[in-house]
């Protein structure tokens, strides 16, 4: 028997005996066109390379600053909502648009995502009412948010599930301002209680 | 001729010479009771296979099952609690005047997950967050309709240190508007308990029981990459 004979995998022994196996040369190991950032999961037969999924964008930290503040410009129909976050959570790649800490859009790349956001700007009326959507500089996405004169009806999100095939940017629009308070006497609320999450679905 | 490689680590080589190896053959991979979606991760100098969302410490919380106003063991649903590999998933209800994460009425308690909420109370204890797992923190829930007609409570994620960890929300006792959902965040350099902290409340509630409305409690800590 030589020990040039033995194999592991599809690897053989050089004329220095010297063996240099890659992992696909490991029995249970099936790795085809493995991109940077992958990992090795177990499919319940063999290991093999799959990109990681998930990730999120997470904008939302219960401060306390008026709104009043932000650069958003102003609380009206077709307006755009910002939200604040000194230390957004960020690992989608997302480019997260802001100006003293109001966050007043954030760009994807390709993907799937779940775009959800809850806003809590203030109302000067118990029958006010101020809904929101997301919105990609075209068109509104998705289901509709709102909320109310109470803090009990801050919560109700807006959501969306979006596709872009390229770097695509999105706000988070007001489609109803009834009795929303003014700007500028806008108080803490919405960075308290408001809140954007983006998580990649695909 | 003598063979001088007849045995890679622990595996011989047939009489062809091929040697035949399983990744938990490499020196530097170690692979124990895995699982269907495990993962490798780099630890220390070795490879170890992962569960990818096995991110609370599963040894290191309970759901007491007996104390005040508990009427039987028979009103929790444990089913989602303890998964071994499920992450953390817990699915609770309780009869009602019952309580799995507060005492009824008890407007004393800052942490409502906490080792040591209250002696005689149902409570869920000592959730815990794995270091460098980015987790999503949910509690989705709702007030019992027993509590007074104008009762709230404002609740927040924060670890047991108090870092915030996501935005204060409102559960107020209203009879279509009583759900809400407490969205939080961590990526704790070191293990961290974590819980939910009421920030201020009003009135007598009671907190997601009652016969009505079961189901009405459900608290997912989900790992994010």
């Amino acid at each position: 028997m030589s020990h040039n004979k033995i194999k592991i995998g599809t690897a053989e022994p050089n004329r220095t005996s010297q063996l240099n196996i890659d992992i696909n040369d490991l029995n249970n190991v099936n790795v085809s066109s493995a991109t940077a950032n992958q990992i090795l999961t177990y499919n319940g037969t063999n290991w093999a390379n799959g990109s990681v999924e998930g990730g999120l964008v997470f904008a939302g930290e219960g401060a306390t600053q008026n709104y009043s503040g932000s650069s958003a410009s102003g609380v009206t129909t077709s307006d755009d909502i910002e939200f604040y976050a000194s230390s957004p959570v960020n690992n989608l790649s997302a480019t997260i648009t802001s100006s003293s800490n109001w966050i007043s859009s954030i760009t994807l790349p390709a993907g799937t995502y779940k775009l959800q956001a809850v806003a809590g700007l203030e109302l000067s009326a118990s029958s006010g009412l101020l809904e929101y959507r997301w919105h990609d500089g075209t068109s509104l996405l998705g289901a509709t948010g709102n909320c109310g004169y109470t803090d009990d009806r801050v919560g109700n999100p807006c959501i969306a599930i979006v596709s872009p095939g390229s770097s695509t940017t999105y706000t988070v629009r007001i489609t109803t301002s009834t009795s929303v308070t003014a700007l500028a006497s806008q108080g803490a609320r919405h960075a308290e209680r408001g809140y954007i999450l983006i998580e990649k679905v695909l | 001729m003598t063979h001088l490689l007849d045995e890679i680590n622990s595996v011989n080589q047939a009489t062809n010479g091929q040697v035949t190896l399983d990744i938990e053959d490499v020196n530097d991979i170690t692979i124990s009771n895995v699982l269907t979606n495990d993962m490798l991760q780099v630890s220390g100098s070795a490879f170890v296979n992962s569960t990818s969302d096995s991110l609370v410490k599963r040894s290191s919380y309970t759901i007491r099952k007996s104390g005040y106003n508990v009427p039987s063991i028979a009103g929790y649903d444990t089913s989602g609690v303890g998964l071994e590999y499920g992450g953390f998933y817990l699915a609770c209800r309780h009869n009602y005047y019952g309580n799995t994460i507060m005492n009824f009425f008890n407007n004393s308690d800052n942490f409502i997950l906490t080792p040591n909420l209250n002696g005689n109370s149902g409570y869920i204890t000592g959730v815990n967050i794995k270091a460098n797992q980015p987790t999503l923190l949910l509690c989705y829930s709702a007030l019992s309709e027993d509590s007074s007609s104008t009762a709230y409570i404002d609740l927040q994620w924060q670890t047991d240190t108090g870092t915030v960890l996501g935005p204060k929300t409102r559960f107020k006792r209203l009879a279509n508007n009583n759900r809400n959902t407490v969205v939080g965040y961590i990526n704790p350099s070191v293990d961290t308990d974590v819980g939910l902290k009421r920030i201020a409340s009003s009135g007598s509630y009671g907190w997601m029981m009652s016969e009505v409305t079961r189901h009405n409690f459900i608290m997912i800590a989900k790992r994010v990459f």
